[in-house]
């Protein structure tokens, strides 16, 4: 009887689910990602500005900053206006921290780990993406407040300018692969990585990609120097940590999207074959990836100052969506001309 | 075609600027050396001064007293740092030269009474506090191609 409850517990912390909830890409990728990432930006930038960044928590290069931080937000009380839409205000933050993380039940880690196989894995992807800026307008009219709704009302701006050509950028991906699942587009990279025959694509879904998740160049709905803090005005303690988590759960679904679809996803040689399980090296591949592109995407973030809402919707409107238009112009006659290019 | 230059190269520059050599002092532990007309605390030489009162008159925010030295007759400033903002109109005017700028701003202190400095604190030489750790001196000096940065005086 021991025997046999002990093998069920075994089993059930050995299997597929439970590792995918509570390692790759559940709660201590989550966690740990964020932790890091936050303390890699801040000392990163810093560099950017030849400073030095977070230097004493932890001794070693004020490693545990970001921690410190996390305790400090979870002790503070969180004050609600008076006239504020509770449900509303408590709720969004939660959810704002929640839903992206769906995003990356769709991207595999490697053939066989990925949370949720479908063959609309990169619609999937999309839908999430496309959820996730209804709670920041929920929560900029709920908290009661003129910054905060202005800056709710600037996600719906942004947003329009930047889902599209994101969408449509894609579609280049989609053509080549022959296929929506995500495995499918990955594996049809073995030979070159999209980012060499969709070089346009790959510069609009950047661009777009940015301003979906709100990072700095198109960081227009919390534009500290106009709105204060934009749609999280309002919040303090937890829920202000968690609309900051859910940014940096944006931030690594979407460079996981962006290698996935055009830097090749999990794909890497193994170096020791019969040393390393398979799964393990695609899982470091693929991480390696989204740490180029986090990395890339927080020097950005150093380098150009704030776009204004106009400049962004002209970028949007008058250069995103008709390069992406001419991308797949592009690889229709490349796929018409050179059928072979494509993995399909 | 500019404007495509102008996007790149804030970018080359942030990547570049990731290898340089930082450019801020680490405060408290080092200390860099300050511009000579830095003004810091201000110091008496007593046996210079005349008593004549003018730093007392001339002083703005009154911050200036006339008091008596310990133990004999002779009237000398005594400076309240809480009130002082560091004009040097007493240090210019003082007909003696008894009084002189130091370089040291580290003054802060807990009470605003420790701040108040009679004659006799006044003309001690100027001493970086207990509550800080001894800092290493530093300047700032351009160093190879990596830029300019914070090196230590007689290791440059
Ligand atoms: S520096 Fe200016 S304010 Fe300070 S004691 Fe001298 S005259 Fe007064
Ligand atoms: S002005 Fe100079 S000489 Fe005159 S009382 Fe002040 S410190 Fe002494």
């Amino acid at each position: 009887m021991m025997q046999q409850i002990w093998d069920l517990i075994l089993g059930f912390l050995t299997s597929k689910y439970f590792l995918q909830l509570f390692f790759i890409p559940g709660i201590a990728f989550i966690g740990l990602f964020t932790l890091i990432v936050v303390w890699f930006e801040r000392k990163l930038l810093a560099r950017v500005m030849l400073r030095y960044g977070p230097l004493h928590v932890g001794r070693v290069a004020g490693i545990l900053q970001t921690l410190a931080d996390t305790l400090k937000l979870l002790f503070k009380e969180f004050i609600p206006p008076r006239k504020a839409y509770k449900l509303g205000f408590y709720l969004a933050p939660v959810f704002y921290a929640s839903v992206p993380t769906l995003a990356l039940t769709a991207i595999p880690f490697s053939p066989t780990w990925i949370v949720y196989p479908s063959d609309v894995g990169l619609l999937i992807a999309y839908a999430v993406i496309a959820c996730t800026p209804i709670l920041p307008i929920i929560a900029g009219w709920a908290c009661n407040n003129r910054y905060t709704m202005i800056g709710g009302l600037r996600i719906i701006f942004q947003d329009v300018a930047g889902e599209i050509p994101l969408l449509l950028s894609a579609l280049g991906v989609v053509m080549l692969s022959g296929s929506f699942n995500l495995v499918n587009i990955v594996n049809a990279q073995s030979r070159y990585w999209f980012i060499l025959l969709q070089p346009l694509g790959a510069l609009v879904f950047f661009i777009s990609l940015i301003a979906m998740v709100e990072r700095v160049p198109f960081d227009i709905p919390t534009a500290e120097q106009e709105l204060v803090f934009g749609w999280r005005t309002e919040y303090g303690g937890i829920l202000f940590g968690l609309t900051m988590f859910g940014e940096y759960i944006s931030l690594a679904a979407g460079s996981l999207l962006f290698s996935t679809l055009y830097l090749g996803g999990y794909l890497g040689p193994n170096p020791f074959p019969g040393f390393i399980p398979s799964d393990f090296a695609s899982m470091a591949w693929i991480l390696l990836k989204m740490a180029v592109m986090v990395t890339v995407l927080i020097v950005i973030r150093g380098a150009y100052p704030r776009l204004r809402i106009d400049q962004l919707l002209n970028l949007g409107w008058k250069w995103l969506i008709p390069l992406a238009m001419i991308n797949t112009v592009l690889t229709m006659l490349m796929i018409y001309f050179f059928p072979w290019v494509g993995g399909a | 075609m500019s404007t495509v230059k102008n996007t790149i190269r804030p970018l080359v520059l942030a990547f570049s600027h990731v290898f340089r050599r930082v450019f801020t002092a680490k405060y408290p532990y080092e200390a860099p050396s300050r511009p000579s007309r830095c003004r810091g605390r201000i110091m008496l030489r007593i046996e210079r001064c005349i008593s004549c009162g003018t730093c007392e008159k001339i002083c703005p925010n009154i911050a200036i007293k006339m008091v008596k030295l310990k133990g004999s007759d002779k009237l000398c400033p005594q400076i309240d740092f809480g009130r002082c903002m560091f004009c040097y109109f007493c240090v210019s005017y003082c007909p003696a030269e008894a009084l002189i700028g130091t370089e040291l701003v580290e003054i802060s202190v807990y009470s605003k009474e420790k701040l108040i400095y009679p004659p006799e604190k006044l003309a001690e030489e100027p001493k970086w506090p207990d509550l800080l750790p001894k800092p290493k001196r530093v300047k700032l000096r351009v160093v190879g191609r990596r830029g300019a940065g914070h090196v230590e005086i007689g290791r440059e």
